[in-house]
């Protein structure tokens, strides 16, 4: 994406994009702009700004705001609350726009209408882009632009966002000067129209123009009989909640494997060209496996988004919104929820990322802050080793396999520690106890377009890397620091990660952490291990001064902390790992969807707590229990 | 379809019944709702049809309004008093329950 442009030449005529949701806006956004877009958030709220720019045939540059999509002037959530700030000028930053372009859905006028006579009311230079007029035509309704342009007195044009020359006459428009000085007058007081008023207005209107009939939405009812169906419904909706998780699971493996294998090659290539020494150790253990724990990241949260993308665009997202609202209404969520925490099992980064479909700011923030309780693929090597160590392969009740049970817990308690957090905020919050509406649109069912998806993708992709991924960098790299810092000793007997930063912390910790039956190995693995979960498990074997490494490293622990470890020990470290954020990456990409360190900083400390607390009670329960 | 009664609130209407927006009467402890529901288009004289319940429980309900299509919650669609639908309204609704029979 070409930002850099767009930074330094912030002046120019800047046109706003406003419309009704699902009007079809972010396509024309996107028909206009292609690649040439920015996507940051608005000062001092989370709401996504996306700006982009593109030039008119006559060659004139203009930038263009895509405000998120708006029902009507009054704002009722963040995002709508933007819209009006940046129309009435008051947004905190923001230039009032030149122009407005009021995209409307043509086949729902109707409703759309509503919101171009309110726009039209600021007094600003404003134009109709009337779109999905090829949908509108198949549908049988056949409108003028022209006897629209002089019912609602301002232009009208007809746009396709979807198709390549669908906007020709949009453009066409920007290059005449008149459109961009022609302001109705502001009418004070504005507020003060009802939307039943306008609605007579608006009827009126089509009255006149013949297009007042409703027209039934054939062939999205016809999908929507299966789709809502009381029985076909849940069950497409649980194959396509298993094609995602099995898409972000499993397919996903493979991209990640060639990361970890490049940047294992890379590692070598570097460890063989620079000399032994500190500054190899931070390029190859800092660095590169800091720039390879980011990058492992991405394959999971484009798979998870192109499928968001797709559901979203396709119009079925809301559908299976509203089929699951019921199971996460019990917990004071709703049914947008799901996905997001569905994807976390696989990793929580994709689902706090994926939080963003979430409309309610209160709804997404629970959903953001119970997504690390989700068992992700991180803590699987973990949970083998104690396991593999510490529970016998048996059989209980001649069919299930004692091992397999135990890992099964490990899942239910994370959801049943997540559901219990969520229950508590809607309990006992007073954000928690206020009666939040569904109110949620389901709109006809559309062909996703490869474009679209194309750039959605994209911009997922960039914005982890770049406001995520240098998070984790420098986490990662200040955890090698600490790890390798100062170095062992001459005549050092212990692994040389004990005389370091880390070794001190862990020593230190030993004493917070004893009444959790944690010895001062565990506590210096746990500091490595913030990385990532799973390294964690290598961590120890540093710790332990195996010379194992990779996989064998786990094969090599587990006899060795099986008898110098206790039952009650290892079964308080399982506990552990269901709640404690032993995630950097995760804490890093809760600062970027929640735009500052407050989140994270809570998050990490009720995970902690948490996590404190189901290890206390394990421990003593397991050791009472001798 | 004279045998059908007109429900007092669209959320206890039957799948396919023809109705319009009588008036909106938002609960006290969310009177916000009135507006709210009245912005997505559900305007007095507005032809309205309840067209799916979710399961279980037949909550949420999927709500034809006008040319659109919303999700409510039982206790969203109980803020909508509901008078009987204008008989061309009938026509497509007679086709639409057909289809779903």
């Amino acid at each position: 994406m070409n930002q850099a442009v767009i930074h330094f030449h912030p002046s120019g005529p800047l046109m706003a994009l406003v419309g009704n949701p699902n009007c079809g806006k972010t396509a024309l956004f996107n028909r206009l702009t292609g690649s040439r877009q920015k996507v940051a958030n608005y000062a001092g709220v989370t709401v996504e700004r996306k700006e982009g720019r593109f030039t008119t045939p006559a060659g004139k540059t203009i930038r263009v705001l895509d405000l998120p999509g708006a029902y009507s002037l009054y704002p009722r959530s963040p995002d709508e609350r933007v819209t009006c700030d940046v129309l009435f000028g008051r947004a905190q930053g923001e230039k009032r726009p030149d122009l407005v372009v009021c995209v409307v859905d043509a086949t729902n006028l109707r409703r759309n209408l509503r919101l171009a006579l309110a726009v039209k009311r600021l007094g600003l230079p404003c134009v109709v882009a009337l779109n999905m007029t090829d949908l509108a035509e198949k549908r049988g309704l056949r409108i003028s632009p022209a006897a629209l342009a002089a019912e609602l007195g301002m232009p009208v044009v007809s746009t396709v966002a979807i198709k390549r020359d669908g906007i020709e006459p949009l453009l066409a428009l920007f290059d005449d000067q008149n459109v961009w000085r022609n302001a109705a007058p502001a009418s004070h007081g504005s507020n003060e129209h009802s939307e039943q008023a306008d609605h007579i207005v608006v009827r009126q209107i089509l009255q006149r123009l013949n297009l007042d009939e409703i027209v039934p939405h054939t062939t999205s009812d016809r999908i929507d009989r299966f789709v809502l169906h009381p029985v076909v419904g849940p069950l497409l909706l649980a194959a396509v909640l298993f094609l995602v998780f099995q898409a972000v699971f499993a397919w996903a493996e493979a991209p990640k494997a060639l990361i970890q294998a490049t940047t294992g090659g890379v590692s070598a290539l570097a460890g063989d060209l620079l000399p032994e020494g500190w500054i190899k150790s931070l390029v190859v253990d800092g660095i590169i496996a800091g720039a390879g724990g980011v990058l492992v990241f991405l394959p999971q949260i484009i798979i998870l988004y192109f499928f968001i993308l797709v559901l979203e665009e396709s119009g079925y997202l809301p559908r299976a919104a509203f089929l699951l609202d019921r199971l996460m209404g019990g917990v004071g969520l709703s049914g947008r929820s799901f996905i997001p925490l569905l994807s976390s099992f696989a990793c929580a980064i994709p689902g706090i990322m994926a939080a963003r479909t979430i409309a309610n700011p209160r709804d997404r923030l629970v959903t953001i802050m119970i997504a690390p309780l989700m068992t992700c693929s991180a803590r699987l090597p973990v949970y083998a080793l104690l396991i593999g160590a510490f529970i016998p392969q048996q059989e209980i009740w001649g069919m299930f396999e004692l091992q397999g049970l135990v890992l099964l817990g490990l899942y239910v308690a994370g959801i049943v520690g997540a559901m219990l957090v969520a229950w508590t905020l809607k309990r006992f919050t007073s954000a928690g106890r206020q009666v939040r509406p569904l109110m949620m649109e389901l709109p006809s069912y559309h062909l996703p377009t490869v474009r679209n998806i194309a750039i959605g993708l994209w911009q997922r992709g960039t914005i982890f890397l770049k406001r995520v991924g240098g998070v984790i960098l420098l986490l990662s790299i200040l955890i090698w620091f600490l790890a390798s810092f100062p170095g062992a000793p001459e005549g050092a007997t212990g692994a040389a990660i004990e005389y370091s930063f880390a070794g001190m912390i862990g020593h230190a910790l030993a004493t917070v952490f004893e009444p959790i039956g944690f010895n001062w190995q565990i506590c210096i693995a746990l500091i490595p291990g913030l990385a990532a979960r799973e390294v964690a498990v290598s961590a120890l074997g540093t710790v332990y001064a195996l010379t194992a490494t990779g996989g064998e490293t786990a094969q090599a622990l587990a006899p060795l902390i099986a008898e110098s470890w206790s039952l009650a020990t290892a079964f308080s470290l399982l506990a552990w790992y269901i709640f404690a954020p032993q995630c950097l990456a995760t804490l890093a990409a809760v600062k970027r969807e929640t735009g500052g360190w407050k989140m994270p900083l809570v998050m990490a400390g009720y995970l902690f707590g948490l996590a404190y607390l189901a290890s206390f009670v394990t421990y003593r329960v397991v050791l009472g229990m001798g | 379809m004279s045998h059908i009664t007109t429900p007092a609130t669209l959320d206890l209407a039957i799948l396919g019944q023809p109705l319009t927006v009588d008036r909106i009467q938002a609960p006290a402890n969310a009177p916000e709702w009135a507006r709210w529901l009245e912005e997505i288009g559900f305007i007095p004289g507005e032809q309205v049809t309840l067209m799916a319940k979710g399961i279980p429980g037949g909550d949420p309900l999927v709500v034809r309004i006008g040319q659109s299509t919303f999700a409510l919650r039982s206790a969203e669609a109980a803020c909508i008093r509901v008078a009987p639908g204008d008989p061309g309204h009938s026509v497509f609704v007679a086709k639409l329950k057909g289809n779903q029979a």
